[in-house]
């Protein structure tokens, strides 16, 4: 019996897991914006990405847009299977059925702005802003994941953080 | 033109530095300070989330090794008793050639060949949970349940009746151990209701990332038993006991 010939790999994916874990879970969160679905999804997430492990090369892609390819396919899974009829937008209205017990009112409200905002973005931006804030990936990386070119993440992330400051702080004001 | 591409991309070159934990070199704008205020905003997962879908995750990757290992394991041992013994070489052969007249006496009964049809009486597959296996004296039944007790769970994958006796594959989590050793793991046994025994010492094998392998040798279930209860007493310094009951699929 030779469990040690695969030990190393059970160690890079728990090392991976720990690292990338995170930041999958704020990127579905971003989207769904509700926590039992959200850990339901980022469990679906790491059982594919555990599956598929042993087919991933890295010669073809970093792990962080191999992995990011499989959350946005399992969101999109999501969204056609249970809400066929409405836009992936509306997912950022949704409001938290279970918040978390750490989050004050103050910062529950904030977060629900920032959705609101963020779902008034147009789809591909949309997608910049969470990649970005919640996977932490460059703009080369996300370029890969989206099909836009390096310079085009760099330029739309831009306009879009300022098309969200500004909508933010009118809601604020308003 | 130019310096709206270099804003662009002093921007994102701070952000990258924020979000990697740093604070922005420069006096931030108001784009800055409110990717800031975003950052401050992210949702994190719970930490019982976190371990216990690592946990799930780190035991079916065991459960997956294991069973790819005990795969391995047994084409291991075919291949052996092939190559070293005559008795086995030669029955081999004759299940071979038994196997293939099988399959032609079946096609033939089906009229592949054009002759003569008839009743095709067909098998249903077998079911349970015995699976692979090479007749009487080797199988394998896949367990694949969880027991949790005093706050940790414990995974039996599998049991491997052969000729030898009896392997009995568990897993137990990072948890219950602390020492890069891998935990010291104390069973008992019985078939059907007679009286516990003790399964004596476990081979056990801790993984870099924590969870521990144990195997335990036992004896052969004797003639017409229906059920082997195992129960692991103590891993380390956590008393158990996790109680598996396995039917043995007689």
């Amino acid at each position: 019996m030779t469990i040690g010939r695969q030990e190393s790999q059970r160690e890079t994916f728990a090392r991976l897991y720990d690292e990338y874990m995170p930041k999958v879970y704020r990127y579905i969160y971003y989207r769904v914006n509700d926590t039992p679905v959200c850990e339901d999804l980022t469990s679906s997430v790491f059982e594919k990405a555990l599956v598929n492990f042993g087919r991933y090369s890295s010669d073809k892609a970093s792990f962080s847009t191999w992995l990011f390819s499989i959350a946005r396919n399992v969101l999109i899974d999501h969204y056609r299977a249970r809400r066929p009829a409405a836009p992936l937008e509306a997912a950022a209205d949704v409001p938290s059925q279970a918040p978390s017990p750490w989050e004050t009112a103050e910062r529950r409200e904030e977060m629900r702005r920032l959705n609101q905002c963020l779902a008034a973005l147009a789809a591909e931006d949309q997608e910049i802003v969470r990649l970005k804030f919640a996977g932490e990936l460059n703009n080369r990386q996300i370029a890969r994941i989206t099909g836009l070119s390096e310079s085009n993440v760099g330029t739309r992330l831009f306009r879009a953080i300022r098309k969200l400051r500004a909508s933010f702080g009118e809601l604020a004001d308003g | 033109m130019a310096s709206q591409r270099n804003e662009e991309q002093r921007f994102t070159e701070e952000l990258d530095g924020m979000l990697a934990g740093g604070e922005p070199a420069a006096p931030g704008g108001g784009e800055l300070d409110f990717a800031r205020r975003m950052i401050d905003l992210r949702a994190a997962p719970s930490d019982a989330f976190k371990t216990g879908l690592r946990e799930r995750l780190l035991i079916e990757m065991v459960r997956r090794e294991v069973a790819a290992a005990q795969r391995v394991s047994w084409l291991s041992r075919l291949k052996n008793a092939l190559a070293h013994d005559v008795v086995a070489r030669t029955a081999g052969v004759v299940a071979v050639v038994a196997l293939v007249a099988l399959v032609f006496g079946g096609m033939w009964q089906m009229g592949v060949f054009g002759g003569r049809g008839g009743t095709v009486v067909t098998q249903p597959p077998p079911t349970g949970p015995v699976v692979g296996g090479t007749g009487p004296a080797m199988r394998t039944i896949e367990v694949n349940q969880s027991v949790t007790a005093s706050g940790f769970a414990v995974y039996l994958s599998q049991i491997v009746i052969g000729s030898g006796g009896t392997e009995v594959y568990a897993v137990t989590p990072s948890g219950l151990a602390t020492d890069p050793k891998p935990p010291t793991a104390e069973a008992e046994y019985r078939f059907d209701s007679s009286t516990p025994v003790a399964a004596g010492p476990a081979t056990s094998e801790r993984s870099a990332i924590g969870s521990t392998t144990h195997i335990w040798t036992i004896p052969r279930p004797p003639d017409g038993a229906h059920e082997l209860t195992f129960s692991i007493t103590r891993v380390g310094d956590t008393a158990g006991p996790w109680t598996f009951v396995v039917s043995l699929g007689r």
